[in-house]
């Protein structure tokens, strides 16, 4: 396994560095210590740990170290955990509970066309004006309040949580940590074996890499894919498939100096480029299946409010047969050009 | 804030009765450019009328409506019709290279308010995207890294995602059936347009 060889050897050098002398410290002696032991741990193979419970983040930073099979279901859920802590520690959720239900409901749905439908899948609205959507290993999703504004109906918003959806099926945000993490790691050592405080240290290193992943952005192939599977995964739940694209379209228009979509901008290829790369994949592939009446968010909200709906009844089943004789437009009502 | 009943209950009376009478409506009009000669149509499907012919580059204004992959837009003398969706490009910049008839408010700042459609009656006011109000700032890099993890929220949010049969109920009351579609195919390989038959 090269990358871990390439670590293997700059924790080596490392070592003879401060053996040398060439950093005085007083905590040296157990500093070398502890990188004998790191690594040890770095180049075990076992997702087990001597580290104690509380260091589980440290495990974690080992794992990503390694490469993203390693990482089973569990763990790439509490890697999601840990980062998800990070969007919710930046923006809070949104207090208005029939909003997260709806977008609850309408991403889970999509999940389940997906390859693993059986993530516990989580999504949730950000508190946030901008327009802005992430996500998660291990099926945390997230929008903005100022994203689901802008949607012009309930395709465009799914359409951005089918390309989320996408990011979390493909594993990119695995894949973008697993190198990240072995650069991280292997300056971590050489730091903190001055503090003999590695693993906390390693700890909070998770919490770092992943900001940094969230500022940068994945990799430009990653969202070129995400768009192309979103669009064919919102189609198979249903939805007008060119609802993606026409939310891109909104995104292409704004300044590049508008603070709400500075993010967006910054950390997605140029919008232009996915357009293209969008109509040259979909063709008019697709086109037999959209069409539809565009469905406002707003609408759907209206007609799915339970009138006596307490917040916390959230995981229960949702009153169903009063309320919908007020049902919301069927697609087979063809509107007027 | 959230919810407002009396206010969404008379909306959706505007609503209801709005949709009635065909496609959603913008509330003022957009600025965008025609990218490549196209045909604009009567209705939008390839087979529908020709209007007339467009060049590259022809300024237009977009009336707000989609239907699937086709949008209606309204030409410097008044003329509306149908183009795809890819072929036009919303513009932000100010002055529109062609003259635009509609005395619409989409020049240089103006907020695409469009695309807000008939959900800015539930809003106190319409929002513009282009201005981010006083005090308001949406989440930034320097916001990301200056977070402290809050693993609490995730427990609530987590207490909020709904269940598999919870999300296929509301499929059903909300008339979204699954369907069968083939992968789209990756452009950087050399692959061949499958006719694949948009099925069920």
């Amino acid at each position: 396994m090269k990358p871990l060889n390439a670590l293997r050897t700059v924790t080596v050098a490392t070592g003879i560095l401060l053996l040398s002398g060439c950093v005085t410290n007083p905590q040296l002696p157990a500093g070398v210590g502890s990188l004998g032991s790191t690594l040890g741990m770095l180049a075990g193979a076992g997702t087990t740990s001597t580290m104690p419970a509380g260091r589980g983040q440290g495990n974690l930073m080992e794992l990503l170290a390694q490469s993203v099979q390693s990482i089973d279901e569990p763990k790439e859920i509490e890697i999601g955990r840990q980062l998800s802590a990070i969007l919710l520690g930046a923006k809070p959720l949104h207090p208005d509970p029939a909003l997260q239900r709806y977008v609850n409901n309408l991403g889970r749905w999509i999940s389940l066309q997906s390859p693993r439908p059986h993530l516990p899948w989580t999504f949730m609205v950000l508190d946030d004006a901008g327009f802005n959507a992430f996500a998660a290993p291990g099926g945390y999703v997230f929008v903005t309040k100022g994203l689901v504004d802008q949607a012009r109906g309930e395709a465009e918003l799914g359409g951005v949580l089918a390309h989320e959806i996408t990011h979390v099926v493909e594993k990119h945000h695995l894949k973008s940590l697993n190198k990240t993490a072995q650069a991280a790691l292997a300056g971590q050592v050489l730091a903190s074996s001055l503090r003999n405080d590695l693993a906390s240290a390693v700890a909070s290193q998770l919490v770092g890499i992943g900001k940094e992943l969230y500022g940068k952005g994945l990799d430009r192939d990653d969202e070129f894919e995400a768009d192309r599977k979103g669009v064919a995964l919102a189609a198979r739940a249903g939805l007008d498939p060119y609802g993606l694209p026409s939310l891109l379209q909104t995104l292409a228009q704004a300044q590049p100096d508008n603070p709400n979509y500075v993010l967006a901008l910054s950390t997605h290829p140029p919008t232009e480029q996915r357009l293209g790369a969008l109509e040259k994949a979909m063709d008019q592939r697709l086109d037999g299946l959209s069409g539809q009446a565009p469905v406002l968010i707003t609408q759907r909200l209206a007609s799915s409010q339970a009138p006596v709906a307490s917040p916390e009844a959230a995981p229960a089943t949702t009153t169903p047969a009063p309320a919908p004789a007020r049902k919301t437009t069927r697609p087979e009502r063809k509107p007027k050009a | 804030m959230p919810t407002r009943p009396l206010q969404l209950r008379a909306g959706l009376l505007c609503l209801v009765s709005a949709l009635a009478f065909g496609p959603l409506h913008a509330q003022t009009s957009q600025t965008l450019i025609v990218k490549r000669d196209t045909d604009l149509r009567q209705n939008p499907a390839d087979n529908s009328t020709t209007v007339t012919r467009l060049s590259a580059q022809t300024a237009a204004t977009g009336t707000g409506e989609r239907q699937g992959g086709w949008t209606r837009i309204r030409l410097g003398n008044g003329t509306t019709g149908w183009v795809r969706l890819f072929e036009v490009s919303l513009t932000s910049s100010a002055p529109a290279t062609g003259a635009s008839a509609a005395p619409s408010a989409a020049a240089g700042s103006a907020t695409p308010n469009f695309l807000r459609g008939l959900g800015s009656m539930f809003a106190p006011g319409p929002k513009p995207v282009a201005t981010s109000t006083l005090g308001i700032r949406g989440l930034d890099a320097n916001d990301l890294a200056s977070a402290q993890p809050n693993p609490a929220a995730v427990a609530q949010g987590e207490r909020l995602r709904t269940s598999a049969s919870d999300a296929q109920q509301f499929a059903q009351r909300a008339g979204l059936q699954a369907r069968t579609v083939d992968d789209l195919p990756d452009g950087r390989t050399a692959a061949t347009p499958s006719q694949t038959a948009p099925s069920q």
